[in-house]
């Protein structure tokens, strides 16, 4: 509620800021505002599996109807942007599994990005605000950022959840670009906010850009307040007019995720625990990939990723023996609320990916004045033999309406990643702009 | 009388070697003048609009404003509404499209198709004077007007095009038509130029690009891409610097 009741006060703060600026500027303002409506139904088949056995754990619906109103605002001056993203949405989920005849639902106002960054000089600019701070060549994962671990682009209509940034950003010359950026707050005001950590701490990082003719790339070292440093950047390269090579890679000095820890006197047979926080020992994650542009537009992508991070053989075994451990005492009438405590440990333990090794094969067809645009990706884990299979489209019905379809199916034994929980997932909607 | 021929063939050799340098030099600047009318300068912001015609029915249109500054250009899609909010950053080679509500910018390709037969290298700005080696084919009309034919052969992996017929008016140093081939040498697309925009640059009034048909010479789709509201104005740095894309 209080979040909520910060939401508007920003909105509002931000409204005025608008209004003060239109009506004192004396110079040109580019004012855009446009809105977006989008609604979708979605269905999905769920896994029976120790992560969520019987549907006891995550309580998941097989529907949902969801509607959102996306309005777009940035006002552009010759010294200054302000952009505004507040989201208003609605859902009602019906048919939960294994109790049919449950429903909820929620609706929800928050703002999702936000910011106002200003120049000073036309090489030195300064931000603040909430935003999605997105980089990099990469589809799987982006390693080299150490504030967003999601990218965005396993669910593509749904928007990665912002964070409070303060940005210093000088240009010392045109193809060099050196930013501070520091992730003051979680930021997360959504009802269901998947960033609100009550561990959250500051988070810093020198980001230095360099940009040739047919290449570019950064450099960026980070540290977290209390924590080690991590060194991360990428490179792209355009090899030839239908060629990118490109490479994303982050070497963690220590890292707060958790990993298993067999103890025979425990309950549980063991528990989860920060085992690398507070070590200084070097885990290298990185991607590298191509993508190639066929006589016809489409893209062929290929990504190997190497998770330094994640679990090898014996912790993923670990791993799985303490999650079937939790399962068995979900009801138990004592270890009950131990078991959920390790469930939600295993269904988030802090790694980009669970395992080491990953492979993704990607093709899109995505011309701007086309009304059919697709994308079809599979990502394999190699470790364990798990799939999935991601496959987009949008069909520009006319200026205004957009349809969309986003479906998704995982293959694998319950014991893999990609088969945790959700077998299969479908997302049918339309998107109208306004 | 031999030692005359002696004398004279260092200055014959020297004649030959001067004129040859001017050919080159002139060719250099000539590609350097259509470039500039099709967009190559210090700081323009210009509206496009596409239209893409598929078996000479009409398809989709797209409406643009393009900000360019020498070898970067921003596009910021206007029309049709869905698409408001998207935009496409070329900074030299590298390129970028972004959506509302994915913030992350995905690379794309010169070669990948912006909409019909252009491609987003059409769309970035024109550089065949440094992206390109010329000589010298011969003389030629085109729609009345006397042009060089120079044929560009890529001096870079980078550009859309690996070769290149180019067809420039004698008198006014514009682009007229150009044809385009892939390494094999085989003839893939066709362009052709009208100028009825005018700009000043340096206090002189030059002519402009209005249009540009691109036609798919192997499928028979054809794009129009008509261009207005041309503004030669200083385009600050900070304006193609993905950093500060505020989106």
């Amino acid at each position: 509620m209080m979040q909520k009741r910060q939401c508007f006060a920003v909105i509002c703060a931000c409204a005025v800021v608008i209004q003060g600026v239109l009506s004192i500027s004396v110079e040109a303002v580019e004012v855009d505002v446009h809105a977006r409506q989008l609604s979708y139904l979605s269905w999905q088949q769920t896994e029976s599996s120790s992560q969520n056995p019987d549907n006891d754990f995550l309580g998941l619906y097989r529907y949902q109807a969801h509607a959102e109103l996306r309005p777009d605002i940035s006002l552009v001056g010759n010294r200054y942007q302000l952009m505004l993203k507040p989201r208003f949405s609605y859902d009602y989920w019906w048919h939960k599994v294994g109790v049919p005849e449950d429903n909820e639902s929620k609706d929800d106002a928050y703002l999702n990005e936000g910011l106002l960054q200003i120049g000073f000089t036309p090489t030195f600019f300064t931000s603040y605000g909430r935003e999605n701070l997105q980089w990099g060549p990469t589809s799987l994962r982006t390693p080299s950022n150490p504030f967003f671990s999601d990218n965005g682009q396993d669910k593509p209509k749904k928007e990665v959840e912002g964070k409070d940034f303060l940005k210093f950003i000088y240009l010392p010359s045109d193809w060099f670009t050196v930013g501070v950026i520091g992730n003051l707050e979680q930021g997360g005001m959504r009802a269901d906010s998947s960033v609100a950590d009550p561990e959250f701490k500051r988070k810093y990082a020198l980001k230095l850009d360099m940009l040739g003719v047919n290449y570019n790339a950064s450099l960026l070292l980070s540290r977290r307040e209390g924590g080690n440093e991590t060194w991360g950047g990428f490179v792209q390269v355009t090899v030839s007019d239908a060629l990118l090579a490109y490479f994303d890679a982050a070497v963690n000095r220590g890292n707060t995720a958790l990993y298993p820890r067999l103890d025979p006197g425990h309950p549980l047979g063991g528990d989860f625990v920060r085992r690398y926080d507070s070590t200084t020992e070097e885990r290298f994650i990185g991607i590298v990939g191509a993508s190639y542009t066929l006589e016809n537009s489409a893209t062929v992508s290929l990504e190997y990723l190497y998770n330094g991070t994640g679990y090898n053989d014996t912790e993923a075994e670990a791993y799985y023996t303490l999650r079937q451990n939790a399962a068995d005492n979900i009801h138990h009438p004592i270890f009950g609320g131990l078991a959920h405590s390790h469930l939600a440990e295993t269904l988030n333990p802090g790694l980009i990916l669970l395992r080491r090794n990953y492979l993704l094969l990607q093709y899109t067809f995505n011309e701007m004045g086309n009304n059919l645009s697709y994308t079809f990706r599979l990502t394999t884990n190699l470790d364990d033999d798990s799939d999935k299979v991601t496959l987009i489209t949008e069909y520009a019905y006319n200026d205004y309406l957009q349809i969309f379809a986003v479906g998704d199916m995982s293959q694998g034994r319950s014991d893999t990643e990609f088969s945790s929980f959700l077998s299969s997932n479908l997302m049918i909607g339309f998107e109208y702009t306004f | 009388m031999l030692y005359k021929k002696i004398l004279m063939l260092p200055a014959l050799m020297a004649l030959f070697f001067t004129q040859v340098h001017a050919v080159e030099v002139d060719l250099k600047a000539l590609l350097k003048s259509a470039d500039r009318s099709r967009g190559n300068l210090q700081g323009l912001v210009w509206s496009v609009e596409t239209l893409t015609l598929e078996q000479g029915k009409a398809g989709q249109t797209l409406k643009f404003r393009l900000f360019t500054k020498n070898a970067n250009s921003l596009i910021r899609f206007t029309s049709p509404s869905r698409m408001r909010g998207q935009m496409m950053l070329m900074r030299d080679r590298n390129m970028w499209f972004i959506r509302p509500g994915l913030r992350k910018p995905v690379a794309i390709s010169p070669r990948q198709r912006l909409t019909g037969a252009a491609s987003n290298g059409d769309i970035a700005s024109t550089n065949y004077a440094g992206d390109y080696d010329a000589i010298l084919l011969g003389e030629e009309s085109v729609e009345g007007k006397l042009c060089h034919i120079l044929e560009l052969t890529a001096n870079n992996k980078g550009v859309t095009y690996d070769k290149i017929k180019y067809w420039i008016s004698k008198s006014e140093g514009l682009g007229q038509r150009a044809d385009y081939y892939t390494v094999s040498g085989k003839l893939f697309k066709k362009a052709s130029f009208e100028y009825n925009n005018s700009i000043g640059v340096d206090k002189n009034k030059i002519s402009f690009i209005s249009k540009m048909v691109i036609t798919d010479t192997l499928s028979d789709v054809k794009t129009i891409l008509s261009f207005s509201d041309i503004v030669v104005q200083d385009v600050a740095d900070s304006k193609f610097n993905l950093n500060l894309l505020v989106r």
